[in-house]
């Protein structure tokens, strides 16, 4: 036997009502759950926004009218599509007035590559004009890729130096880029020369493929000019012989941002909800016990207990209870939103970039001490009520 | 010597007078027995006695303390220190062992001390059922158990409600013989009793009617006239 303490007592209550002491629990596991699951799912969206914001070096997109959307998904979450406008477009739109830069993109959605067991994004870019997909790829420190050569997004499958099939022609991995939490990680990157010898010599005709065309424009825009106006000027020009389409990135992301916001307080209302669910069930739980538990504290007392000691025994069972259902709360979001992020950013349109493991620690932390703090926050009346009781046991109650 | 006195004690519950002037002294070692009829005051003497009320006038002395001079706290260590309790009821605490139920009697008195709550148990004849719960327990077992935790901390004075109340025969025997033997090592006893069989074994009885003592016998003229 362990030696009899406030504890044990507590303890040996809990322990020998399991079904009332699990109960107990899950009100706070689920407040815990909701609290880090919901702060590591906003706080990983809020990151993938952010590093897409800064890779997104382009102040406009354009693409062909109506795939804005699949351009959108491919950019985010890389879900493979291919779409193309005219190719004359890239040099009207490079000397159109305002317009700084301008790169061309082929997006190709390969329905079967070695690497994956799902279809993955190629982005074919012109290495000469290109000022979105170079920098981030030489910040990698890795270098254009040859001919025969590709760079792969973090998550596509394949060792460096080994060789990956697309569209029934071998290319070497060059390099692997670090985690972007966007469609880039999935994406598999190549030149714009690689990306058209490829499509004339496919022996797989999984894609049609106009010669010349492209997929995609990025443009900048020249300091100082308003964005909107020199969308809407060359929109006003190319829309119906090009039948483009313009998305303007600073929205898109703000867009992307207004989502997060919702998603975050919707996070955060959630926890706060359940949170105060957990505290006011076992506010009412130990507050009901009270009347129960008014023999067993009276005789507690005849033994000599002093009222502190009862309170005691109130404060640590809820204080088990808090922290057993504190840590299962956190373990449980640990071990879903790890696997299910995809899953869930995908069905909210948003970009993931898991925290780092440091900081989900802290964050983990600080939702396992407020977890813990509901049940003697909540059972305080109790314990007080108790502490200075009036209620004492004589010989006669419970005749 | 006494160990117990009771001068011009009354006990009121707004208009119920449950006891009546009443004086009464125990001596160290005595086995008293308190019987009456249902209502007759015999529970609220006890709560009296031992520190759980207090009597809305006159004096009790216990162990040449004056109880209504004594605070809460004061109280509270009196009936600690030297009161063990027999309920009918037996207030065991559900989730504890018998065991732990022992050790917690010591654990608000003093140190807990295994060994010697094992020895306990094992007095009463339950050192194999140590470890199980109340529920797992019959009703003269946890009687047992509840006696064995009364007289872990060597009170000097038992006081006991109806201990047997709850009992058959048996295990009414078996805590007569508990009894016996606590008396036979100069313990103070005083049990309330409905049974004449319980109360012959007492030296003294007082018979409560309406609050007052109404007739004062012993065990042996008990035993005889029944
Ligand atoms: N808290 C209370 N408030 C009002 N009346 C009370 C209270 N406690 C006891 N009484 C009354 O005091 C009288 C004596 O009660 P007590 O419990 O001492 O009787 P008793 O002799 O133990 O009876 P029994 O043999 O049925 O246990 C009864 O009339 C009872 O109704
Ligand atoms: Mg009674």
């Amino acid at each position: 036997m362990k030696p009899l303490t406030t504890f044990q007592i507590a303890k040996n209550n809990l322990r020998r009502r399991p079904a009332r002491s699990a109960g107990l629990c899950m009100a706070v596991a689920v407040s815990a759950f909701a609290m880090f699951g919901g702060a590591l799912l906003s706080q990983g969206v809020g990151r993938g926004v952010e590093s897409m914001s800064n890779r997104l070096g382009a102040d406009i997109l354009v693409v062909p009218h109506g795939y804005d959307k699949q351009f959108q998904a491919a950019l985010l979450r890389g879900e493979p599509s291919t779409f193309y406008l005219k190719g004359d477009l890239v040099d009207k739109l490079r000397f159109f007035p305002g317009v700084e830069r301008a790169a061309p993109q082929l997006f190709l959605a390969t329905l079967n590559a070695s690497c994956c067991t799902m279809p993955v994004q190629v982005i074919a870019y012109d290495p000469e004009a290109d000022f979105v997909v170079k920098p981030w790829v030489s910040a990698n420190a890795v270098p254009t890729p040859a001919g025969d050569e590709v760079v792969v997004g973090h998550m596509v499958g394949g060792e460096t130096g080994t060789e990956i099939s697309l569209f029934g022609r071998k290319f070497r991995i060059a390099a692997r880029l670090d985690r972007t939490g966007m469609g880039f990680d999935t994406s598999v990157f190549m030149t714009m020369g690689s990306a058209k010898k490829l499509l004339r010599t496919a022996k797989n005709a999984a894609v049609k493929y106009e010669p010349g065309s492209v997929s995609s424009i990025m443009l900048a825009v020249a300091p100082g000019l308003n964005i909107k106006d020199v969308a809407n000027a060359i929109l006003r020009e190319y829309a119906i012989d090009y039948d483009l389409e313009i998305v303007v990135s600073r929205s898109m992301i703000s867009d992307i941002a207004k989502k997060l916001g919702g998603l975050s307080l919707l996070s955060r209302a959630l926890a706060a909800l359940s949170w105060i669910c957990a505290a006011a069930a076992l506010f009412i739980f130990f507050f009901l016990m009270l009347d129960e538990r008014r023999r067993e504290f009276g005789l507690f007392r005849i033994l000599g207990a002093k009222r502190g000691k009862l309170a005691g025994i109130v404060l640590y069972e809820s204080l088990l209870v808090s922290a057993a259902g504190g840590i299962l709360g956190i373990a449980a979001a640990l071990g879903l939103t790890a696997p299910f992020h995809r899953l869930i950013t995908t069905a909210l349109e948003l970009p993931y970039l898991a925290i780092p493991a440091g900081s989900a620690l802290v964050l983990g932390a600080g939702c396992l001490l407020s977890s813990v703090a509901v049940g003697p926050l909540s059972c305080l009346y109790s314990a007080i009520r108790i502490g200075s009781g009036d209620a004492y046991l004589t010989l006669r109650s419970g005749e | 010597m006494n160990i117990l006195e009771l001068r011009g004690v009354s006990m009121t519950y707004g208009a119920v007078k449950a006891l009546q002037n009443i004086d009464l002294a125990v001596k160290q070692g005595e086995w008293l027995a308190i019987m009456g009829p249902s209502g007759s005051g015999k529970t609220t003497m006890m709560n009296i006695v031992g520190c759980m009320d207090k009597a809305s006038d006159g004096s009790v002395v216990l162990d040449g303390e004056e109880l209504s001079r004594l605070s809460p706290k004061g109280l509270t260590a009196i009936r600690r220190d030297k009161i063990g309790l027999i309920f009918q009821q037996f207030h065991l605490v559900p989730y504890l062992t018998a065991l732990e139920n022992v050790v917690l009697a010591q654990y608000y008195h003093s140190m807990p001390d295994e060994a010697e709550a094992l020895a306990a148990l094992g007095n009463v004849g339950l050192g194999e059922r140590a470890r199980h719960l109340p529920s797992q327990l019959s009703g003269g077992e946890q009687q047992r158990v509840c006696i064995a935790r009364a007289l872990i901390n060597c009170p000097q004075l038992i006081l006991a409600d109806e201990p047997t109340g709850n009992l058959d025969e048996a295990n009414e025997k078996l805590v007569l013989k508990i009894l016996h033997r606590l008396h036979e090592s100069g313990s103070t006893i005083i049990v309330v009793t409905h049974s004449p069989e319980v109360g012959e074994h007492a030296e003294r009885v007082i018979i409560l009617e309406h609050g007052k003592i109404a007739r004062t016998t012993t065990g042996a003229k008990l035993h005889k006239s029944a």
